[in-house]
């Protein structure tokens, strides 16, 4: 059985190479399809074509916060595949703001200011401020792998999921 | 180096003005700009994968022939692989435009055949330049931001200005021949373990060949082979290409290549990627060019095909290229037809919705004769 990891963006994969690097994840990068975390909504024909190539049992995970259009399957690898969706809660600043022990101030303004918002506000990293880049998170959590871990599990605390959705947390080791 | 566009007037029996574009005419989405495109400097996309389709003796390979003449002037600076398709032509006029080092040249020559030396002379040369500003991403073309080049020539006549560019002769693309010579191919295999790390052939052996385990190269004449049963055998070079299978030689000079062409960032030319190889392998191929982990330097892999189900691969019509033979051969992006993207590319084709299907008349006509 092999992993099919498609994120919504590339914060997202950022966050998924980042555990993966760090063996933090309960599957590796041997596991995945084409060994590859994949930046795509939908299935592209370059992430079709290679999911026709494996001949195993395919587990698909989404990761992303919306995930508000149905995933489409294309006929010729419809068959046998087991999908999972895979929710990340609220928008994934969340889990810098966990981090910054400002969730209590979050919660005061969330009607009005999205996580992404509010963590361009108030979060900075090395004199920088959170500005939304891959590169950011990278630096943010490259040398500190285990308050991800930790801040990702306390996302799941304080979230509550749909049917079918699991937690990025299950992910984890 | 990276090609952008090519139009060529007067080569075989192409329309005049017949041209080919490496950079997206199309909108660009995230997956595109993901697994499709590779962005040469700020907001310059080229593709990764470039296809050409279209029936038999519908002018696929000459279009390969065409694009070897530009990378062939941009590697050489002068006519040299290319010369045996211009011998028997009129003047040829070729334009490119080219990215370089932060900026964007146009170059425009004319080719002339010169039969007493069996050379081809550049004509009329002229380079224009243009620093690559993000903001001329969607109108690269425009020559009235370049600028151009006051060159004195003081170089022989089959020589092109293109020299005072590059100043050195560099091999600048790649162009897969399925005739593969017997020293040629064992030279590049010596080349190959020299210069990569050697597990990277037994890779590619394995793809191919699943009963050799392993080749390693003992010295400069010899390798040691090993077979799945374990059993280990030296063998000298000529010995090494007569027990290989022409399947594996193929792939393996294919392969090889492939890497060089990653690790550089030139392009592959291959013409009818199909032949020889597994729909899997080719796929695989094709794939490589789209991982931007493995295509770290912008390599475009451009290709011709017969097997339209390749182009199900594509995620972008404007990658694609359509050859017609009638009374020219003429090029036509597959963007420009307009069409719905529901259907499968492949099920296009043999709907016939590019005029590239074989025609059914002609193969009844031919069963016809065989039941005769």
């Amino acid at each position: 059985m092999k992993y099919l990891i498609m994120c919504e963006g590339t914060n997202e994969k950022t966050i998924i190479e980042l555990l993966l690097e760090h063996n933090k994840l309960a599957f590796t990068q041997d596991d995945l399809i084409n060994l590859e975390v994949y930046h795509a909504r939908q299935f592209v024909p370059y992430i079709t074509s290679e999911v026709k190539h494996y001949s195993g049992d395919i587990k698909v995970l989404r990761i992303g916060d919306k995930q508000s259009d149905i995933l489409k399957i294309p006929q010729e690898i419809s068959h046998d595949k087991n999908i999972y969706k895979c929710r990340t809660s609220y928008e994934l600043e969340i889990l810098l703001i966990i981090n910054e022990g400002l969730f209590k101030e979050f919660l005061k303004v969330k009607s009005k200011v999205g996580a992404k918002d509010f963590a361009k506000e108030y979060i900075k990293y090395n004199g920088k401020f959170y500005d939304g880049s891959c590169e950011f998170w990278q630096n943010y959590y490259h040398r500190r792998i285990n308050n991800l871990v930790n801040n990702i599990k306390e996302c799941k605390r304080l979230t509550k999921l749909k049917k079918n959705e699991i937690y990025l947390a299950d992910l984890l080791k | 180096m990276k090609l952008l566009n090519l139009t060529i007037t007067g080569f075989k029996r192409c329309i005049d003005n017949f041209n080919i574009t490496f950079t997206p005419t199309a909108n660009k989405n995230k997956e595109d700009i993901e697994y499709e495109l590779s962005e040469i400097d700020d907001n310059l996309y080229v593709f990764n994968t470039i296809g050409i389709v279209g029936k038999n003796a519908s002018g696929k390979t000459t279009t390969i022939e065409a694009l070897s003449i530009a990378y062939d002037i941009l590697s050489n600076f002068k006519i040299k692989k290319t010369l045996n398709y211009l011998r028997d032509t009129k003047d040829i006029i070729i334009k490119l435009y080219f990215y370089y080092n932060e900026f964007i040249y146009y170059y425009k020559t004319k080719l002339i055949y010169n039969k007493n030396n069996d050379y081809i002379c550049f004509k009329d040369e002229e380079i224009y330049k243009a620093k690559y500003y993000k903001s001329y991403a969607n109108d690269l073309y425009n020559l009235d931001r370049y600028e151009k080049l006051n060159l004195e020539k003081e170089l022989p006549e089959d020589t092109s200005i293109v020299y005072y560019i590059f100043k050195e002769i560099e091999m600048r693309y790649f162009y897969y021949d399925s005739y593969i010579e017997n020293t040629f191919f064992l030279e590049k295999i010596t080349d190959m373990y020299n210069m990569y790390n050697p597990n990277i052939l037994k890779t590619i052996i394995e793809l191919f060949d699943d009963n050799i385990m392993d080749i390693k190269l003992k010295n400069k004449d010899k390798f040691i082979i090993t077979f799945k049963n374990n059993q280990k055998e030296e063998k000298n070079k000529k010995e090494l290409f007569n027990i290989l299978s022409s399947g594996t030689i193929k792939g393996l000079y294919l392969y090889l290549d492939v890497i060089l062409s990653l690790e550089s960032g030139r392009d592959l030319v291959i013409d009818e990627i199909e032949i020889h190889f597994h729909k899997t392998l080719v796929e695989n191929l094709i794939n490589l060019y789209k991982d931007k982990r493995i295509n770290k330097h912008h390599a475009t892999l451009i290709f011709t095909t017969h097997y339209c189900e390749l182009l199900d691969l594509f995620n972008r019509y404007d990658n694609i290229y359509i050859t017609r033979h009638e009374e020219k051969i003429s090029i036509t992006n597959a963007y420009k037809y307009n069409i719905s993207n529901k259907l499968l590319k492949s099920k296009k084709f043999y709907d016939n919705a590019f005029d590239t299907a074989v025609n059914y008349e002609s193969l009844i006509k031919f069963k016809k004769e065989l039941l005769k």
